[in-house]
């Protein structure tokens, strides 16, 4: 999962509220709520950016955490949004 | 779903989105008034019911074999529970044989009530037959304000005295305030009394433009939307604070956290019915008021509750086109499936119209107070109404 992307065709709307985060999926008129690293990394791969670069922001985030616990997050996460078709 | 170290979390809202493509609609609940008189005169009540401190059924009440017959057949179609409701519940002192059907067959009970005729033995009896959730009524924090709201003297002393038997009894009750021009300024000391009372939640609601409200809002004596807004947002969130226990105010899910919006119970269109006092079938309490929108009388008519509940056209109206046909703000609301448009049964009191739009979220629109982050982006402005783009 090196390539990250949010699912094509797929009109997506991220807002990022004073409490909240969620994605709105017109479709199916879902709202998926994301806590703010899952906001965080939302983010970047917004822009495009690459597993490494994501993994790196979030040790740099967390520098006493594990960086193999945080990839084990990360990987469930990504898992999570691609179960859901938000990204490819 | 969650990560091992809690923080990366994504959680769906797809279980509080009201499914209205089902073929066998589920009647979770039913609203039942066993009695349309009351035994005080609130100046916001939405049903305006007759004044009458008899207790009681009167001519053209349901007996409660009635509505034990109504509740049977409600069963099933799937009910796991009633709601008591008015003109005042307890002004029918008749309902233990339905108090008891329903605790032996495990229906669920709730009472919205104003609380003032809850003496020690009532409170005691709602207990016995183990009632889920009582709610009363109280729109100030001293006699003074509360009792020239609710139109009666001595309603303030009664209600207080009715939630105390209540707590005693072993009951948390929930106390429901209206939010009115008078008591907005003591609101922190009603907080703080109801806290002192014992109750575990303080619900507040605005006026609503239905019955007496309508003359409410006429004299000014409601709060508009900016001023809401500013309560919620500025007001409330110190005195939730000061005293620690949940206090909230009834607004529609566009103005609400998402943590809010999971933790409300929310009007499922799609799963109640409205048992007026004379038998009348409706949405909820509305039939009081619409006549288009009382659906027969399941003991009288052929084919009982089950044939309202199936093939009612209006019923059935609603079913197709919420919340696909929402007119205006609601159109455009990313929380349309979850919130069906708030009240569906206030909006077409209004505009004789399922669709048109909840009458806070488009004012809220029109001053440009509704939140930005709630509206899908790309759906039309046909027909919306001029805003100001301003936000709060
Ligand atoms: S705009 Fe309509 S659908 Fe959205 S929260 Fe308000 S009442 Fe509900």
């Amino acid at each position: 999962m090196k390539k990250l992307r949010v699912k094509k065709g797929k009109d997506l709307i991220f807002r990022k509220e004073e409490e909240d985060a969620f994605i709105f999926t017109p479709e199916d008129a879902n709202i998926r709520t994301l806590n703010e690293n899952g906001a965080f990394i939302w983010e970047m791969i917004e822009k495009k950016e690459r597993y490494d670069e994501i993994l790196k922001s979030l040790c740099l985030k967390y520098p006493k955490v594990a960086k193999n616990r945080i990839k084990k997050d990360l990987d469930r996460f990504l898992g999570e949004l691609k179960k859901r078709g938000l990204i490819e | 779903m969650r990560g091992v170290l809690d923080r990366f979390f994504i959680g769906d809202f797809k279980r509080h989105m009201k499914k209205n493509r089902q073929k066998n609609y589920i009647l979770n609940s039913l609203y039942i008034n066993p009695t349309g008189r009351c035994n005080l005169k609130c100046r916001h009540c939405w049903i305006n019911p007759y004044y009458s401190n008899d207790t009681g059924a009167s001519g053209n009440e349901l007996k409660p074999g009635e509505i034990i017959s109504i509740i049977k057949e409600a069963r099933e179609l799937g009910l796991a529970n009633i709601k008591l409701t008015g003109g005042e519940p307890l002004l029918r002192n008749d309902l233990e044989e339905v108090f008891e059907f329903c605790a032996k067959n495990g229906i669920k009970i709730c009472i919205e009530t104003n609380g003032t005729l809850i003496d020690r033995g009532k409170a005691l009896l709602l207990k016995k037959y183990n009632v889920d959730f009582i709610s009363l009524s109280l729109d100030g924090c001293n006699p003074s304000i509360n009792d020239s709201f609710r139109g009666v003297k001595g309603a303030f002393r009664m209600a207080t005295d009715g939630i105390r038997n209540l707590v005693k009894a072993g009951f948390n009750p929930q106390v429901i305030t209206c939010l009115h021009r008078r008591n907005v300024e003591n609101f922190e000391k009603l907080a703080g009394l109801c806290k002192d009372l014992g109750v575990s939640s303080l619900k507040i609601n605005p006026v609503m433009p239905v019955g007496k409200g309508k003359r409410l809002i006429k004299d000014k004596q409601n709060l508009g939307v900016k001023e809401i807004l500013h309560f919620k947002n500025h007001i409330l969130p110190g005195i939730r604070n000061k005293f620690q226990y949940d206090i909230f105010i009834h607004l529609p899910p566009a103005f609400l956290s998402l943590k809010e919006i999971g933790k409300r119970g929310k009007c499922n269109i799609f799963g109640i019915l409205g048992v007026l006092p004379d038998g009348n079938i409706s949405i909820c309490g509305i039939g009081f008021h619409v006549d288009e929108l009382l659906f027969g009388k399941p003991l009288r008519d052929r084919g009982g509750l089950k044939r309202i509940w199936r093939e009612n056209k209006k019923l059935n109206e609603l079913r197709k086109h919420v919340p696909d046909r929402l007119e205006g703000v609601c159109s455009k609301c990313i929380f349309k499936k979850i919130c069906l448009g708030c009240c569906r049964a206030e909006v077409y009191y209004r505009d004789k119209n399922f669709y048109a739009p909840f009458w806070f979220c488009q004012e809220s629109y029109k001053q440009g107070l509704f939140p930005e982050s709630r509206l899908i982006p790309s759906t039309s402005d046909k027909g919306m109404p001029k805003r100001k783009i301003k936000q709060e």
